[in-house]
């Protein structure tokens, strides 16, 4: 809506947002543009001495092997994008539910809301690894630190929870459970963040709004469609994208394994490095879908 | 029997409804119906719950056997004598105290960053219409995607050359500026929490002539308080549980109690009946590092409770 041609004294304080901006924009040309340049420029080149970072220029090489010549990278992209798909959607649902869950006042509540932030408290990676019995990601950080510090692989293998687990049940049961396992829990243990993030949404919505709905006759079911939902899809469209991007990039992830292996246990950084732009763009492509598509059904309060 | 009381139908419960007025069958009904609602939300939560805490239970009971209780093939969950010197053990072979100390460090003081500079920025972002606002959205979530490991190697060489590996600074510093473990992902989440804030306060302190800054710290900051909450216990966890910054960063005596974890060896574990290697000092150490992560999580989130009560008032 566009009213005068000229600064408006609104216009003009919305200038001041550049203060504000300002610390942001000196962090990103630091920490950000001048390591990501030399990312990007390392995947158009190829090693010629790692010892002192030499690199020769070698134009669109890496992409090209990438699609072309890589047997194991585009079927492992592939595979992310789907589990991502079919993940998120549970995963931001299951979060949503369970924080309504836990905002009511039930005794109690504080142990359950710890319970369900253990697995974010107890160390989303190297702890974790230990107890599902997977040591492939903490490989790599051994491998750069050497034996002396770090941590080491051999530390991390698991303390063999599936073993136990077909102890306590019986093969039979513990191998359906395991697989059952394998997914719920892979979800449950994902999905503590979200929990956190929808609580605090479901914190702020005016209490208020409920008071007059209930005035107005308005059962559990209306008032989670009319009230709840609307005022936390600002928080809905967060979780998504970091739902998203949480498992694009979680270095469980079998293309971020995968990227990781290459780059630092083959050493051959640079088409490590374009794989990883390759993936990133399409990361990015996802997370700007996801984004167009909510963008139409979150509502801001704040919004003029 | 406390009646479940999501604000709402705490006075629902007061009013009686058009309909069950004078009609005690059905609001018996419906009490019961309340009771069997609660009781399966209890039933649900405990169980979900049980999928997240099992494993931590399983930590914490093995920490505390002795050799013999580990290979007795009968029992799983029950201690026949409790064996604390696992705990001693990994207390000394970690130098615990200077790890936590480091931890702390790290852990409060870029919870302290991220607080302050994304909350600013977030700001910024939400209430300021100013050109090229999108385009700075947009580099933030660009921020996000892109994991800490393919900014490693340049980010440590520039690092390397004026001298901060080995201290704090590289991960402390960013923090203040937006950056740092997932800096982003807060901006991000302060925008969105921010935005949903009515403008109606700060229009009225603009009028009585307040600044920017003022308006800030003194109306935004006290409504946003459980989006601070928010960014406040997931940088502090992140931080605290983060390896993959400090292994790269950090060396001998700034070390977290995380890399620490790798001075006690494996292979002095126990062969469980079920084939598996247990060391039992491993895992005390374990409970160790995670032990006041989870007295600071309690600490917030006395307040994450409060918050109910406070976003009342404030609207």
């Amino acid at each position: 809506m566009r009213k005068k041609r000229f600064l408006t004294m609104e216009r003009r304080d919305n200038y001041k947002g550049y203060l504000f901006a300002a610390p942001w924009v000196a962090g990103f040309l630091l920490f950000f543009l001048y390591p990501l340049s030399q990312s990007f420029l390392l995947s158009f080149s190829q090693i010629r001495d790692i010892s002192i970072f030499q690199f020769a220029f070698q134009g669109l090489n890496n992409y090209r092997n990438a699609f072309l010549q890589d047997v194991n990278f585009v079927p492992l992209l592939m595979g992310s994008i789907r589990n991502t798909l079919l993940n998120t959607p549970i995963v931001v649902v299951f979060s949503l539910f369970i924080a309504i869950l836990l905002n009511r006042n039930l005794r109690l509540k504080g142990l359950y809301r710890m319970g369900f932030l253990l697995p974010v408290l107890l160390g989303s990676g190297a702890v974790m690894q230990n107890l599902r019995g997977n040591a492939a990601v903490v490989d790599f950080t051994s491998g750069m630190q050497g034996a002396s510090s770090g941590i080491e692989s051999a530390d991390l293998t698991g303390i063999g929870l599936t073993q136990q687990l077909t102890m306590m049940l019986g093969p039979v049961a513990a191998g359906y459970l395991q697989t059952v396992l394998n997914q719920v829990s892979a979800i449950l243990w994902m999905s503590g963040i979200q929990i956190i993030l929808f609580l605090g949404a479901l914190q702020t919505i005016p209490v208020a709004y409920y008071e007059a709905a209930l005035c107005d006759g308005a059962s559990e079911w209306e008032k989670f469609w009319k009230i709840t939902l609307p005022l936390s899809m600002p928080v809905v469209l967060l979780v998504t994208i970091y739902t998203i991007i949480d498992y694009f990039t979680h270095m469980d992830n079998s293309v971020m394994v995968y990227i990781i292996q290459v780059s630092f246990a083959d050493f051959n950084l640079a088409y490590g490095s374009a794989l990883s732009w390759i993936y990133f763009l399409f990361v990015s492509l996802f997370v700007a879908a996801a984004f167009l598509l909510m963008r139409r059904h979150v509502f801001y309060m704040g919004d003029k | 029997m406390r009646r479940p009381t999501a604000t709402g139908i705490r006075l629902r419960s007061r009013l009686p409804d058009r309909e069950s007025i004078g009609n005690a069958y059905q609001s018996a009904r419906k009490h019961a119906g309340r009771i069997l609602l609660t009781g399966a939300i209890y039933v649900l939560l405990t169980e979900f719950v049980f999928v997240f805490v099992f494993p931590y239970l399983f930590l914490f009971i093995n920490s505390l056997k002795y050799d013999f209780d580990l290979r007795n093939i009968n029992t799983q969950w029950i201690i026949t004598r409790l064996n604390t010197f696992n705990y001693a053990e990994a207390f000394a072979r970690m130098n615990y105290l200077e790890g936590l100390r480091n931890n702390l460090v790290v852990a409060l003081g870029s919870m302290a960053g991220h607080v302050l500079s994304c909350s600013l920025i977030a700001y910024g972002l939400a209430r300021f219409r100013f050109p090229g606002r999108n385009l700075m959205f947009m580099a933030i979530l660009l921020t996000i995607i892109i994991p800490p490991q393919v900014l490693l190697i340049p980010l440590y060489i520039q690092y390397a050359r004026i001298n901060w590996v080995g201290t704090f600074l590289p991960i402390l510093v960013p923090t203040f500026v937006g950056f740092g473990l997932k800096g982003g992902l807060f901006i991000f989440i302060f925008r969105q929490f921010l935005k949903g804030l009515p403008h109606s306060y700060e229009e009225a302190a603009k009028i009585e002539g307040a600044g920017y800054f003022s308006i800030f710290f003194r109306i935004i900051i006290p409504m946003a308080r459980t989006s601070i909450l928010v960014v406040a216990i997931l940088s502090t966890i992140w931080h605290w549980n983060d390896y993959f910054e400090p292994t790269i960063f950090l060396n001998r005596s700034t070390t977290l109690l995380f890399q620490r974890l790798g001075t006690i060896s494996y292979w002095q574990g126990v062969m469980t009946p079920t084939g598996a290697y247990i060391n039992p000092i491993m895992l005390a150490a374990i409970v160790m590092v995670t032990i006041p992560l989870l007295l600071i999580y309690f600490i917030f989130q006395r307040h994450f409770i409060r918050g109910i009560e406070f976003s009342g008032l404030a609207n």
